[in-house]
């Protein structure tokens, strides 16, 4: 376990570092800058508000500086120490450049803890939902409830969110007035968006529970398990659902870092401040840093996530070894 | 009175060439206390008719169309799901062929084996995982205590045979269907796996069902035989009969196979000439007529009935119950000296 844990954590550490670099290059290669979209600025300005976040240094300067292993300074690398920003490794991310009095850290605080909680939300549902529909589904396949439950994932997983969004709110915000239309300041607010949100996740889940579920039953142990005299509801849950379950296990990880991060429509029709539209808006905006903090988010998230579901696989099947992971 | 009796049993698959009869106009009975084989080829209906036992047809994909399988006065085909799951186990009990698959590898020995006995006997948990480790001790696994928390592929290939069969033994059923309980075995584990089944049939009376490709174990265990050929029975005979002299060119040829491994290539799997039979193109009258050295005209177009010899001989005497479904049976009957014979 703790072998593992170890060897986890260096592998995050170099993921990360990789994918910074990437991300990184990336956005410095693609043309225009954070100042250059809004109106023209002059010239002068310009060079002074470059100057202010080392925009008119070279790249690998501006790269150490980021990453911040040297600990370069606004005033250079003996300079007199009044630091902008210290960074990645010293855990700053750094002025965000758009939003000019906020630095990206406290940018993050105040948005992805929103994010997280509805995200977990979000996923609770749809794990409970779609693991339950899936089960159903594959217990009774070939039936047409089964034929119903499938419909319905298809639909779930066809329609966009912000459709499903738009549903919710006409039905039970709007027509039955059971739910406050938007905000965040209670918990009420977050049942629908969390639904919303956690919708196509469900019908996934539902999914690759049922298909999952009914190729396990199709083993031979399965097959003992019917001849043992076991009630039909011991064979699927004890027999099938073990092995059934780890296409689910396996999808889960990646689409969790993507509910948890939150997703800008549901965000905009919601009015919920997450972090899901800094990932589009910083994009967009050139906003480097910021840009850079949320991929770093995201890559840590994917990550954890992908580590976590290695672990579940060697809960579900005793055939793989933590220790070989 | 017969402990099982299995009436006219016919089996359909529907394949991607369209239907086929695995087993066909099945009858054969079995007595408390009797080892009965079951001995053919793959494709000969053998398994298929032991998945009928357990009622398991159609969870494999087939249909049963006709038939009848009595079970202490009751037609067992005529049950329900729910039914069936109390006979299973409890009452009829499957020792599949290939321990590998057919143990769960998610779940512990431990578990596979007492939740038959947390079903049936009403067991709890922990009663149920102290009689698991004695079955397991029955079976001849040493240390069956550290056995229970193991998981399948932690044991060695003889040891998941066996634990497989403690599963099948453990509610002690009063039959026991053993699909080639010993093909995957070498040969020391194949016979302490046989000698495992002759204590339930001599210590409790339990009737066994042995389905097995291999003419010599069948001879040297079974009380009697039936020879299976494309889903029907083509040859009944006692052990002793069938050892001495067969009836039916395909027992003859199956013996034949048996002598040729002795001889030089031991280790080859035995082979009859001829392609194997292939059900869903079967040839009609004597399905073996193909493969059969005395084919005539008649056995291409007429269908064989499995029947008795109507000479009466001498060495015919104990062949009350012995049927044959060839034309020709006669001829191979008489044509060699029961030299076994006392
Ligand atoms: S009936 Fe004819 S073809 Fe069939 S086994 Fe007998 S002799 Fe051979």
């Amino acid at each position: 376990m703790i072998g593992f844990l170890r060897r986890r954590a260096v592998g995050l550490v170099l993921t990360v570092w990789i994918v910074v670099t990437c991300a990184f290059a990336m956005m410095r290669i693609v043309p225009g800058g954070p100042f250059s979209e809004e109106r023209k600025l002059p010239a002068a300005v310009l060079a002074n508000v470059e100057a202010r976040y080392h925009l008119d240094w070279p790249l690998w300067r501006q790269y150490l500086q980021y990453v911040g292993p040297l600990n370069l300074d606004e005033h250079g690398l003996f300079g007199d120490r009044e630091r902008v920003f210290g960074g990645v490794l010293a855990g700053d991310l750094g002025p965000s450049f758009r939003y000019r009095d906020y630095t990206v850290n406290q940018i993050l605080a105040e948005s992805l803890p929103l994010s997280l909680a509805l995200g977990s939300l979000a996923l609770a549902w749809a794990v409970v939902l779609g693991g339950a529909i899936g089960v159903a589904a594959a217990a009774c396949r070939g039936t047409k409830l089964d034929l119903a439950l499938r419909l319905g994932a298809a639909l779930g997983i066809a329609l966009p969110n912000f459709v499903v969004a738009g549903l919710l709110v006409l039905v039970f915000a709007l027509t039955l007035g059971w739910s406050p239309i938007a905000g965040s300041t209670s918990f009420a607010h977050f049942v629908l968006p969390s639904l919303a949100l956690g919708a196509p996740v469900a019908a996934y889940v539902a999914r690759l529970v049922r298909s999952g579920l009914v190729e396990a039953l199709q083993a031979d142990w399965v097959r003992t398990a019917v001849a043992k005299g076991l009630p039909y509801r011991t064979v699927v849950l004890r027999h099938g659902l073990r092995a059934g379950l780890l296409p689910t296990v396996s999808y889960l990880g990646p689409a969790s870092a993507g509910v948890l991060t939150g997703s800008l429509v549901i965000e905009r029709i919601f009015a919920l401040p997450g972090a899901g539209s800094h990932f589009v808006a910083s994009a967009l905006s050139r906003d480097y840093t910021l840009a850079l903090g949320v991929t770093i988010v995201y890559s840590v998230l994917i990550y954890s996530l992908n580590s976590l579901v290695d672990f579940v696989y060697t809960r579900l099947d005793p055939r793989i070894a933590l220790e070989e992971l | 009175m017969s402990l099982l009796d299995v009436k006219n049993l016919r089996v359909r698959y529907d394949g991607p060439r369209g239907p086929v009869w695995a087993v066909d106009q099945l009858s054969f009975e079995l007595s408390a206390g009797e080892l009965v084989a079951l001995v053919g080829e793959s494709g000969s209906g053998k398994s298929t008719t032991a998945l009928a036992l357990l009622g398991l047809v159609p969870i494999s994909g087939g249909t049963i169309e006709t038939g009848e399988l009595w079970y202490e006065g009751r037609n067992l085909l005529t049950l329900s799901e729910g039914e069936w799951a109390k006979v299973r186990a409890s009452e009829i009990a499957l020792v599949f062929q290939d321990a590998a698959s057919a143990l769960n590898p998610y779940l512990t020995i431990g578990l596979q084996i007492s939740e038959v006995l947390e079903t049936h006997r009403g067991l709890s948990r922990r009663d149920a995982r102290k009689e698991a480790a004695r079955a397991l001790g029955d079976v001849g696994l040493p240390d069956p205590e550290a056995k229970l928390a193991n998981y399948p592929h932690e044991l060695s290939g003889g040891q998941r045979q066996r634990a497989l069969l403690a599963m099948a033994l453990v509610a002690k059923p009063r039959v026991i269907v053993a699909d080639e309980p010993t093909s995957a075995l070498d040969p020391a584990l194949g016979l302490h796996v046989l000698e495992l089944l002759e204590r339930e049939r001599k210590t409790r009376g339990a009737g066994v069902v042995l389905v097995s490709h291999d003419l010599e174990l069948v001879a040297a265990h079974a009380d009697r035989t039936y020879v299976l050929y494309a889903g029907r029975v083509v040859e009944h005979a006692s052990a002793r009969e069938l050892f001495a002299a067969p009836w039916h060119p395909y027992t003859a040829a199956l013996w034949r196979a048996r002598a040729r491994l002795d001889g030089e290539r031991p280790r080859r799997l035995a082979a009859v000439p001829g392609n194997p039979v292939d059900l869903a193109n079967l040839p009609a009258g004597c399905a073996f007529h193909p493969r059969c050295e005395l084919a005539r005209e008649r056995c291409r177009s007429e269908r064989p009935e499995l029947s008795g010899v109507l000479r009466s001989d001498a060495r015919m005497s104990l062949s009350a119950a012995r049927r044959a479904a060839c034309f020709e049976k006669e001829s191979l009957a008489l044509e060699r000296p029961l030299e076994s014979e006392p």
